[in-house]
C-alpha cells in the first residue's frame, strides 16, 4: 500500500458564512505521500494559507475532511489536537516563527521539552539539528540577533525536532533575499533526501517552484493543476488526484 | 516545567518599564495595606486601652440585678471582703469599689442629671487614673470629704469653677431625698465628651455618712496586669462569686466592641479599594501584554503548546511580578509602621472631632504578624485572580487567525 501521509477529501472552507461569505477553498482533493517535496503555488488570495492551515489542524474545514496518516483531524478537539500537532506536524511560517525570548538552541529544545524528551537525548538532538541547519555557532543567539534566513533555518530545525510526519511551510522564503532563500531550500531539500522528511510548502516565487518535485497550483480556492517532475534520485511518486 | 518559568521570567523583562510599574503597584499596595491596617489597629487599640484604663477597667462586678440606671438598693454584699480576696489574685493589678448613684447636680445657675461616682480616691486612681484627668484644682483628698470633681464641660454648663459649691441630690431606697452641698475641688477632662457631661466624682464614704446606713458599694472595678488574661480571669471570678454579676469590658461597653468591628470594616474597605485598583492594573497590563503577543501565542499553540501550559505560563508571569513586588511592600509597610510606632502620628490638627469620642490625637500604628499575613494573602489572591482573566482570554486565541497578525 502506498504510504499516504496527508489525505484531503472534498474539503471546502468558507470564511464569514453568515455575513459576506468568502469561499477560500472549494472542494479540494489531495493526497501527499511520504517523502514528497511538494509546493503549492498560486497568486495571493488563492487559498494557499487556508489549505496549509487546514492540513495543519489550525483551522476547521467547512465541509470535507483531512486525514493525517489515517487520523481524521476534525475528530480531534482542544488539547488532543494540540498534542497531535506537537507529535505529528512541523510548522514553518512566513516570518517571526521563533519565541523571541529563547535562544536558537532553546527554541528547538522547547518542542522536545513539550514532548517530555529526557535531557541527554534532547541535548544530542538539538545539537544535531543545529548542525543540520548549519547554525551550530548561533546556538546561543536570540532571534533578534539572527538574520531572517537564519531564523527560518532555526524554524525548520524546530519543525524537524519531533520527527513529525511532515513539515508545512507557508511561504517560508517570502521575506528572504535570494541567497538566503536558496540556502533554506538547499537545507530543506537535503533533509527531504537524507531524512526522508515530507515537505509541503507554499510559495508564489517562481524560483522556489523550480526546486519542487511536485507543483500544485491553486486558483480561487481550487486546484487547477498538479504536476510532477521525474526525479531519478528519489523514489517518491506524485500523482494527480 | 522549568522552561515555562524561564519563558515567563524573560517575558517580564521584554517591557521592563511596564513590569516595574506593576511591581511597584504591588509594592505600593502592600505597603499601604500594611500601614493602613496598622494605623487603624493602633487607633482602635489605643481607644480601647484608653477606655479600659480610664473608664471601664477590665472587669466589673455588680449585684445581679444592678442595672444601668443604678437602682440604689442593689448593692454588693460584703464588698470589703470581696475586695480583700480580689487583691490577693496575682493577675489583678488593682481593684477599687464604688457607689454609683443616678442623681441631680445643681448650682445657682441650673441643674442637670448626673451619675454620682462615689469613689475611694486612692484605689480609684490606681484603677482609672482619676487624678490624672484633673485639669485644674486638686484631686479628691481623704481629708476633705465634702469635695467633688466635675468635668470642665459640666462646670461650663453650670457656670461653676473650682472652689464653688455644687449641690447633689438623689433618691434613696426608701424614697427619701438625700442632698449635700459640696465644694468643687477640681475639674477634670477626658477625651470622651458624653462621659464628661454626666459623671461627677465624690467620696464614697461621704455618701455613706450622708445616708447613715453603713458602708455600701454597688460596683467593683478590676484592672488586670494584662489584657490577655481577660477571659480567663473573668471565668475564674464568675465561678468564685456565682451570686454576683461579673462582666468584662466587652460586656460593659458593647459600643467599644462595635468600635473594633467598625475599625475592621474600615480596614476591609481600604484594602478593598487598594486591591480593586491593583486588580484593574494587573488585568489591564497583562491584557495589553497578551495582545502584543497574539501572534506569538498563536505560534506557541500551533507548534504544540497546550492550553494548560499556556495558562500556567501567563499566570506565572503575573505571579513573578507579585513575588517581586511583595517583599519590598511588606518591608516598607513594616518599617513605616515601626517608625511611626515609635514616633507616633500626630493627628491633633485633624481630630478635634474625634478626640471628643475618645480617640487619641497621636496614633501609634501596630500590626500583628497574623494581620500582615492576612493582608499579604488578600493581595496575592487578588493578583492571581486577576491574572486568570488575561490568561483565559489568551486561551481563546485561534492560531490560524493569530499567526496572520
Ligand atoms: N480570516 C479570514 N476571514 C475572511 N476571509 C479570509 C480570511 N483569511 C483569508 N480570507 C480570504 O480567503 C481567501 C484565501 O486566502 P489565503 O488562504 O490567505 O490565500 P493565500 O495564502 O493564497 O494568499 C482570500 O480571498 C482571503 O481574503
Ligand atoms: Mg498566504
Amino acid at each position: 500500500m502506498e504510504d499516504i501521509v496527508i489525505d484531503v477529501h472534498q474539503m471546502s472552507r468558507t470564511y464569514n458564512p453568515d455575513k459576506v461569505p468568502v469561499v477560500a477553498l472549494n472542494n479540494v482533493h489531495l493526497h501527499i505521500e511520504r517523502g514528497e517535496f511538494t509546493v503549492v503555488k498560486g497568486p495571493s488570495g488563492s487559498g494557499k494559507t487556508t489549505l496549509l492551515n487546514l492540513i495543519g489542524g489550525l483551522d476547521t474545514p467547512t465541509s470535507g475532511e483531512v486525514l493525517i496518516h489515517g487520523v481524521n483531524l476534525t475528530s480531534l478537539k482542544g488539547n488532543k489536537l494540540v498534542d497531535f500537532r506537537l507529535h505529528n506536524i512541523g510548522f514553518v511560517f512566513q516570518a517571526y516563527n521563533l519565541i523571541p525570548v529563547l535562544t536558537a538552541y532553546e527554541n528547538i529544545e522547547f518542542i522536545l521539552l513539550l514532548q517530555g524528551v529526557p535531557q541527554e537525548i534532547r541535548r544530542k538532538r538539538v545539537l544535531e539539528l543545529l548542525e543540520q541547519v548549519q547554525l551550530t555557532d548561533k546556538a546561543d543567539a536570540r532571534p533578534e540577533e539572527m538574520s531572517g534566513g537564519q531564523q527560518q533555518r532555526v524554524a525548520v530545525a524546530r519543525a524537524l525536532a519531533p520527527k513529525p510526519q511532515f513539515i508545512l511551510a507557508d511561504e517560508p522564503t517570502a521575506n528572504l533575499d535570494t541567497r538566503s532563500a536558496d540556502n533554506l531550500l538547499d537545507i530543506m531539500e537535503k533533509l527531504n533526501r537524507d531524512e526522508k522528511m515530507t515537505f509541503l510548502f507554499s510559495t508564489h516565487d517562481p524560483r522556489v517552484m523550480q526546486r519542487a518535485r511536485r507543483v500544485i497550483t491553486l486558483e480561487d480556492g481550487q486546484i487547477v493543476s498538479d504536476t510532477s517532475r521525474e526525479d531519478t534520485t528519489h523514489d517518491s511518486k506524485a500523482r494527480i488526484t | 516545567m522549568f522552561i515555562l518559568l524561564k519563558i515567563a521570567w524573560r517575558n517580564i523583562w521584554r517591557n521592563p518599564r511596564r513590569s516595574w510599574v506593576l511591581v511597584w503597584a504591588v509594592t505600593f499596595g502592600l505597603w499601604m495595606g500594611v500601614f493602613l491596617t496598622a494605623f487603624y489597629n493602633g487607633l482602635i487599640e489605643q481607644r480601647i486601652a484608653l477606655a479600659i484604663n480610664t473608664e471601664s477597667s477590665h472587669i466589673q462586678m455588680h449585684h445581679p440585678l444592678f442595672k444601668p440606671d443604678y437602682e440604689i438598693k442593689h448593692v454588693l454584699p460584703e464588698f470589703a471582703s470581696i475586695l480583700q480576696s480580689l487583691n490577693e489574685i496575682s493577675r489583678i493589678q488593682s481593684v477599687t469599689s464604688r457607689m454609683v448613684i443616678a442623681g441631680l447636680a445643681a448650682s445657682a445657675n441650673g441643674s442637670t442629671g448626673v451619675v454620682i461616682q462615689g469613689v475611694s480616691p486612692e484605689s480609684e486612681h490606681r484603677v482609672t487614673k482619676l487624678c490624672q484627668k484633673l485639669t485644674s484644682g486638686v484631686c479628691l483628698q481623704e481629708g476633705n470629704l465634702h469635695s467633688v470633681m466635675i468635668s470642665e464641660s459640666l462646670a461650663k454648663k453650670l457656670k461653676l469653677k473650682t472652689g464653688r459649691k455644687l449641690v447633689i441630690s438623689f433618691t434613696d431606697v426608701n424614697g427619701e431625698i438625700n442632698s449635700a452641698a459640696l465644694k468643687i475641688s477640681g475639674l477634670y477632662q477626658t477625651n470622651n465628651g458624653p462621659y464628661d457631661d454626666t459623671n461627677i466624682f465624690v467620696h464614697a464614704s461621704m455618701l455613706d455618712t450622708l445616708r447613715n446606713i453603713g458602708a455600701k458599694r454597688n460596683e467593683i472595678a478590676i484592672l488586670l496586669q494584662s489584657s490577655e488574661d481577660l477571659n480567663q480571669t473573668a471565668a475564674i471570678l464568675k465561678k468564685k462569686y456565682p451570686g454576683l454579676k461579673t462582666e468584662t469590658w466587652k460586656e460593659i461597653s458593647p459600643e467599644l466592641g462595635l468600635t473594633v468591628s467598625v475599625g475592621d470594616q474600615m480596614v476591609f474597605i481600604f484594602m478593598g479599594i487598594i486591591l480593586l485598583a491593583l486588580v484593574f492594573g494587573i488585568i489591564n497590563t497583562m491584557m495589553m501584554a497578551m495582545l502584543e503577543r497574539t501572534r506569538e501565542i498563536g505560534i506557541l499553540m500551533a507548534i504544540g503548546m497546550n492550553k494548560i501550559r499556556l495558562f500556567f505560563m501567563i499566570v506565572l508571569e503575573t505571579s513573578m511580578l507579585v513575588a517581586l513586588g511583595a517583599p519590598p511592600g511588606i518591608l516598607l509597610g513594616l518599617s513605616t509602621v515601626a517608625f511611626f510606632a515609635r514616633k507616633g502620628i500626630d493627628l491633633s490638627a485633624y481630630t478635634g472631632l474625634y478626640s471628643n469620642f475618645g480617640y487619641a490625637s497621636t496614633v501609634y500604628p501596630h500590626i500583628s504578624g497574623e494581620k500582615v499575613v492576612q493582608v499579604l494573602f488578600m493581595l496575592v489572591a487578588a493578583s492571581l485572580i486577576s491574572s486568570v482573566f488575561p490568561a483565559w482570554r489568551s486561551l481563546r486565541t485561534q492560531p490560524a487567525v493569530a499567526i496572520k497578525k
